[in-house]
């Protein structure tokens, strides 16, 4: 597996051109990168307290560029990244040995690359001695890939020569071209100032030119980036200098959202005209007015862009209020009335168009973005004069409401002030009314004053579900096969709601019963068949749709096979007999998705001399696996996606000519405030009744209170491991 | 003016109707194929390919190969794939997508080198051509001519593809003035026919080969690759009758090591460096072999290994005083930097070619297909030792499981010798571990003792060796849980790590939650942590043998204190299994209050046949089974 070190530092490279030659250029950057009298480039020993990690980066610096170019409607991006690290182990020997200048995909002949783009490499090795090798980067293996006629190169490289205790000097600059119109928005970077290296120390510094400007903030903890200089040729630069940095170590964490977590900076880069800023205002472009670099959002910018979007969706979307005036022009009842524009919207933004985009395999209808979604409604709900509040919040994984900046981070929705608050929040082609989106659960928010022309802080955040909103409820019906008895037969019935039910819908529920759930709906979203008069059309469609259901029902088996031999841990392979969707679940009045299996494992009962010891918690699924390393270590926040509860009833047949021992060891009672589980057993008649109950009943917890997670799961570890005795009488 | 209309519409009524009955047709056919493979979503219906070969007037030799396939869709919207290799020695002459009735179809191809896995760097290179299919039974044709510049690298020729195909025709127009041998490989269990003609008014002979029903190639996990098992013709091009021909071939085995020779004649290598580091590695050795020793082990450990694959390249060795410098090579460079060092000592050190067992071909055969490996041997005392330096951490009397049993050519001068690297058994790689246990509560606490040799013991060493060396007892820990939760080890003591001379010994404190179940006045107890084995049956509908990867000599011996006021009430029944492949023994004993639990599996083989997998699933079947069973014990009233 080649190593791709670059990479490890977030930014994803695709191929470009690759400078051979001793071009002028290449000899600027060269001259540039090795000549950074920057602190750390001139250290060669790491602090004693790190004598024992892999590698331990001793300077780093990481320069960004942006300008204008003169005449042509172009900008120019640089990215100059220089890393010095001593070497302390071979691992890391293997990690930095191997260099690759683009990211390609071997698999299948697919191939990614870019344009306009060069890309300058240059590495030295420090002996432990002083003695300084350059490395002759301009001996690596050429690869390249054509396609329309367009080519581009790429570049492998070994670094040669290097052992444990050098030091591995190397810069990796990037330098694009990019067309720019009268606006343009460059690529959100991230980058971390903590990484898998301690670090002795770092520079960061964002340089930028009149006409480009810089959104960018330091977040978790990473230094404030500060107004360096103004330099002759008219860079501006905010840098910041990090020192004594120790390592993080995440890999495979559960539940973690690195952009929450690690420190670091976040930055996007625009152009713009003077017109073109004065037009755009703030229409998803949060330009300043001036060069200054901008690291707060300003009220008047998100009120901007919600009344411009406001603005723009009112000639929109005349359907809806056709559909309201004709059909429930005399409703009191906001709830009634909201809920029917709400799936209205729903089904007219993703059922529309979505036979034939199947049928056809095209692009599916992607509905509408959030912000136009809230604006229709807010407009929607100004003319029928309800009282609402528009609320503006970032995306959890995202950022915290403090650290809100960039448009992408923004999350937009509805609250009806009805006694009991109503929420509208964006769809999908499943979603149900007044459910809220678990991407903004218990975020910190703001309410437009659009009167005042001013955002206010929520008194209270957003309601963060509660556990019993989105529930798994799954009824276990199994019996030992006659012929057989180490075969369990198991007709499952699960139910699933909230979060959940969104989660898996789509692995149960085949296109065509969603179109077929949809039919004749009030909606007006007939099916192909219906629409067409051709006796030809006609025939081709029903051809079509009986190839298309078969195939999707043979697809889904294999989907709820591999679904439940993950979720049930089993070894072998097993057979479904049936699978049923009892309900989709596409409406208010009937909101679970509920589905029955039928199918046979030959696991789980172990012939014991005449007996059977049966894994009778194995059947409560799966348990999580959390490594010693996070066990023991974490020391990172727990963002859960949501909260959720999963309950099991599993109702076993005691075979004919058997009792069961051990029932007692399957009870347990665990709970703390934020999760429990609960687990009961009793034989009724000749069936034992198995129960349990696994709740996480929040979506967020500090660190600290890591091991009261850990110790419900331990707990349900240990009755999913327990087994009881079927003893031959 | 209306018969003339109604002339035109008539045509294309009746083409219409041609149409669709065709398309019928294939619908049916596709239907009928799609329940032959449900997994495809296209099936190649015809595929030819036909190799000639001409002669330039200035003597140049080459080959064309034309391929033509007709591809049939069984799903819709079949996204449709194929892909075309070239290298150094090949190119792409022409390629050309079409629809059922030859009308062109428009794809730009995407070209640009093949990135395999674990291969740095290889010059094959690969042009995609993609194309949807809208609607079952719709046809795709598939055309293009690849010319070969050298007919050396024209060895071989596959019947299979990923996609299954229906008939397969490869027909070879084999020139008088070219003198080939046509072998067809792994055939025994595949329906192909040969035929063969002579056409005399072209001078040349026509063969081809017809193979029908033809299951989509996949790549199996633990496979030695599909030159083992597919079926495939190896072509021979032994000899050019034509005057003005400068097409060098290789007609036998001498032909081939002055081919290979000529490529490692030319090397030249500075000893200015290698000299003072084969000094200090030998300075104090005390015999020869100690000197090989180290040498041998210092470029193990110092040269990081790195596959490259180029053209010529991939035969000719990078030159030694390079690969020190470097401090990277692939097999060739490596090999060669242990022979020139070796030779720095003044030993018999020598380059030798093989193939690894992934190729099943031998030295009588005269193609470059034979081998694709290098390494060093050394001749000592009248003993032959064949250093492969890309095994890290192999001791000198080892070799690795993948040349064992291999034909070796040994460069010698004008003439070559050749060997057989020799066959280790199972015993070299031996793996014991020992647990004496005791029941607390619900689980089961001892002592953990285990040896490891061989490939048991490199396979380790590697593991710990690519990983940060502050997490050595972390990472043992996680080789010796095997991934099972609810086993836990502490208090490690070792010895031997990384020494090649003896085997690496481990003690540790084990702990095994939930092992012991109590149900009223009886404990059951699942004494085995391991398991090993444990449903490792193999997919009936496998192609491939099954490569465990080395030969296994695994033997334990678990023993359980019995808990005073209990006494056995059962144990499972023995286990013995045996056959040439592989032998399974496990069994209880009661010895005074413990009970002894011994288990030993010996493969003799690293292979299990595709012959041997209904036997092996039975023996699995079996140890499922026992392994089910446990003991139990009641307590004394």
């Amino acid at each position: 597996m080649k190593k791709r070190i670059l990479l490890s530092f977030v930014f994803l490279l695709s191929a470009g051109q690759i400078i051979f030659a001793q071009t002028k250029e290449e000899q600027e950057v060269k001259e540039r990168m090795w000549g950074d009298q920057f602190e750390g480039f001139q250290q060669t020993k790491a602090p004693e307290k790190w004598k024992d990690e892999s590698a331990v980066i001793l300077g780093r610096t990481f320069d960004y560029e942006v300008k204008a170019l003169p005449v042509v409607p172009k900008l120019y991006e640089g990215t100059f990244f220089h890393e010095r690290v001593l070497l302390q182990d071979k691992a890391a020997i293997e990690k930095y040995s191997e260099f690759n200048t683009g990211v390609i995909l071997g698999k299948k002949g697919i191939f990614k690359y870019s344009k306009d783009k060069e890309i300058y490499i240059g590495i030295k090795i420090i002996k432990p001695d002083g003695k300084v090798e350059e490395v002759d980067t301009t001996e690596g293996v050429v690869k390249e890939m054509e396609s329309d006629n367009k080519k581009a190169e790429y570049k492998s490289f070994a670094v040669p020569g290097i052992d444990v205790g050098d030091i591995l000097d190397f810069y990796y600059v990037e330098k694009r071209i990019v067309p720019s119109g009268v606006i343009a928005k460059l690529e959100t970077q991230y980058i971390p100032v903590a990484s898998e290296y301690p670090v002795v120390i770092q520079r960061i510094a964002l340089n930028h030119k009149k006409w480009c400007f810089l959104l960018a903030k330091s977040v978790n903890g990473a230094p404030e980036l500060k107004f360096d200089r103004e330099s002759e040729e008219g860079y501006r630069t905010y840098s910041l200098v990090d020192r004594d940095r120790e390592k993080i170590d995440y890999d495979d964490y559960h539940w973690f959202f690195p952009r929450r977590e690690i420190p670091m900076i976040k930055f996007e880069a625009y152009f713009s005209t003077a017109r073109a800023r004065k037009v755009f205002g703030s229409y998803g472009f949060f330009l300043t007015q001036n060069q200054e670099m901008k690291s707060t959002l300003k009220d008047e910018e998100i009120l901007n862009l919600i009344s411009w979007a406001k603005r723009v969706s009112k000639s929109q979307y005349s359907g809806l209020d056709k559909f309201i005036s004709e059909n429930y022009k005399k409703e009191k009842d906001i709830n009634v009335f909201l809920e029917e524009a709400y799936y209205f919207a729903r089904q007219e933004s993703y059922r529309k168009g979505f036979e034939n985009a199947y049928l056809n395999d095209l692009k599916q209808p992607n509905g509408i973005i959030d912000l136009a979604f809230a604006a229709k409604m807010s407009n929607f709900l100004d003319k029928k004069k309800i009282s609402y509040d528009f609320i503006v919040t970032p995306k959890r994984w995202d950022t915290g409401l403090d650290d809100m900046l960039l448009y992408d981070e923004l999350a937009f929705l509805l609250r009806i002030n009805t006694p009991d608050p109503i929420y509208l929040t964006n769809f999908n082609r499943f979603s149900l009314y007044n459910e809220i989106d678990p991407g903004f659960q218990g975020n910190e928010a703001y309410k437009i004053s659009f009167k005042n022309k001013s955002l206010i802080k929520l008194n209270k955040n957003i309601p963060v579900c509660p556990d019993n909103f989105s529930v798994s409820t799954t009824e276990l019906n199994v019996r030992l096969s006659d012929s057989n008895l180490q075969q369990m037969v198991v007709n499952e019935s699960t139910s699933m709601t909230g979060a959940l039910r969104n989660k898996y819908i789509s692995s149960f529920v085949t296109p065509y019963e969603y179109i077929d759930a949809c039919k004749n709906d009030k909606y007006e979203t007939p099916l192909l068949v219906d629409v067409y008069k051709s006796k030809g059309k006609i025939e081709e469609l029903t051809k079509m749709r009986e190839t298309k259901v078969n195939e999707d029902n043979t697809d889904r088996k294999t989907e709820v096979q591999e679904l439940i031999k993950g979720e049930l841990g089993l070894k072998n392979d097993f057979d479904i007999d049936s699978i049923r969707i009892v309900s989709l679940g596409m409406w208010s009045e009937a909101s679970e998705l509920k589905y029955s299996v039928d199918y046979r494992i030959n696991e789980f009962v172990n012939k014991v001399g005449p007996n059977y010891l049966l894994e009778i918690g194995k059947l409560m699924g799966g348990q999580i696996d959390i490594d010693d390393k996070e066990v023991k270590q974490r020391k990172l926040d727990v963002y859960f996606p949501y909260a959720r509860a999963y309950e099991n009833e599993i109702c076993f047949e005691i075979p004919n000519g058997y009792t069961v021992n051990g029932i007692e060891n399957l009870v347990s009672d665990f709970s703390n405030g934020y999760c429990e589980f609960h687990s009961s057993a009793e034989m009724v008649s000749n069936k034992l009744i198995f129960k349990t109950r696994k709740a996480y009943k929040t979506n967020f917890m500090k660190a600290e209170n890591w091991n009261d997670l850990l110790d419900m799961l331990n707990a349900a570890t240990k009755i999913s491991e327990q087994k009881v005795l079927l003893k031959k009488i | 003016m209306r018969k003339i209309l109604i002339i035109p519409l008539l045509l294309v009524v009746s083409s219409f109707d041609v149409c669709a009955k065709k398309d019928d047709e294939n619908y049916q056919l596709a239907t009928r194929l799609a329940k032959e493979y449900p997994k495809e979503e296209a099936v190649i219906l015809n595929s030819t390919t036909e190799i000639s070969f001409s002669a330039s007037v200035n003597g140049t030799i080459y080959a064309m190969e034309k391929n033509s396939e007709e591809i049939m869709s069984l799903r819709m919207n079949a996204r449709i794939s194929r892909f075309v290799f070239y290298d150094s020695y090949s190119e792409i002459q022409d390629s050309r997508l079409a629809d059922e009735k030859g009308k062109r179809i428009s794809v730009s191809p995407v070209c640009g080198n093949y990135e395999q896995e674990d291969l740095f760097h290889s010059d094959v290179k690969v042009c995609s051509y993609a194309r949807s299919l809208d609607l079952i039974g719709d046809i795709l044709c598939f055309d293009h001519t690849k010319k070969y510049l050298d007919l050396k690298y024209l060895s071989r020729q596959y019947f299979s593809d990923p996609m299954p195909i229906r008939n397969k025709t490869i027909t070879l127009l084999i020139p008088d003035w070219l003198e080939s041998d046509i072998l067809l490989v792994n055939a025994e269990n595949y329906q192909i026919e040969k035929h063969s003609e002579r056409i005399a008014n072209k001078e040349l002979t026509k063969v081809s080969y017809h193979a029908v029903n033809l299951k989509g190639y996949e790549h199996e996990n633990f496979s030695l690759g599909m030159q083992r098992s597919y079926p495939h013709i190896l072509i021979l091009n032994k000899k050019v009758k034509l005057d003005k021909s400068n097409q060098d071939l290789l007609a036998d085995l001498n032909d081939k090591y002055a081919w290979c020779k000529k490529l490692i004649d030319g090397l030249d290598t500075d000893y200015s460096e290698i000299g003072p580091l084969v000094n200090k590695l030998t300075t104090d050795a005390k015999t020869n072999l100690q000197k090989i020793e180290r040498i041998f082990y210092w470029v193990q450990d110092n040269i990081k290994y790195l596959a490259f694959e180029n053209g010529i390249a991939a035969y000719q060795p990078d030159e030694a005083h390079q690969v020190l410098a470097k401090r990277y090579g692939d097999c060739k460079g490596m090999a060669n930097l242990t022979k020139a060092m070796l030779k720095e000592a003044g030993l018999d050190a020598r380059l030798s070619w093989l193939g690894t067992n992934s190729i099943n071909y031998d030295y009588s055969l005269p193609t470059l297909a034979v081998d694709n490996h290098q390494i060093c041997t050394v001749f000592l005392d009248g003993k032959t030792y064949f250093l492969d330096p890309t095994e890290k951490f192999i001791g000198i009397s080892s070799v690795a499981e993948r040349i064992q049993g291999k034909p070796v050519m040994i460069e010698n001068g004008e003439h070559c010798l050749l060997d057989t690297i020799p066959v280790l058994s199972s015993e070299h790689n031996l793996e014991q571990y020992k647990i004496d246990f005791a029941v607390n509560k619900d689980r089961l606490e001892g002592n953990y003792h285990a040896e490891y040799d061989g490939n048991s013991m490199l396979d380790l060493f590697r593991f710990l060796n690519s990983n940060e060396k502050n997490k050595e007892a972390e990472l043992l820990e996680d080789y010796l849980d095997r991934g099972h939760r609810n086993v836990g080890f502490s208090s490690l003591s070792y010895e031997n790590l990384y020494k090649r001379s003896a085997p690496f010994s481990i003690d540790a404190n084990l702990d095994v939650e939930n092992s012991v179940n109590a149900f009223s006045d009886e404990l059951y107890i699942e004494i085995d942590p391991y398991k090993e084995f444990n449903f490792f049956s193999i997919e009936e509908e496998r192609v491939d043998d099954f490569y465990i990867g080395e030969k296994i000599d695994l033997t334990a011996e678990i023993s359980l204190q019995i808990p005073a006021g209990c006494q056995v009430k059962h144990l499972p029944d023995e286990l013995s299994l045996s056959n040439d492949y592989y032998s399974i023994q496990c069994s209880y004993e009661l010895v005074g209050n413990k009970i002894k639990y011994l288990k030993a599996f010996r493969f003799n083989q690293s292979i299990i046949p595709v012959e041997e997998f209904e036997n092996w699933n039975d023996a699995i079947k079996r140890l499922d089974q026992f392994y089910e069973d446990q003991i139990v014990l009641t307590l004394n009233k």
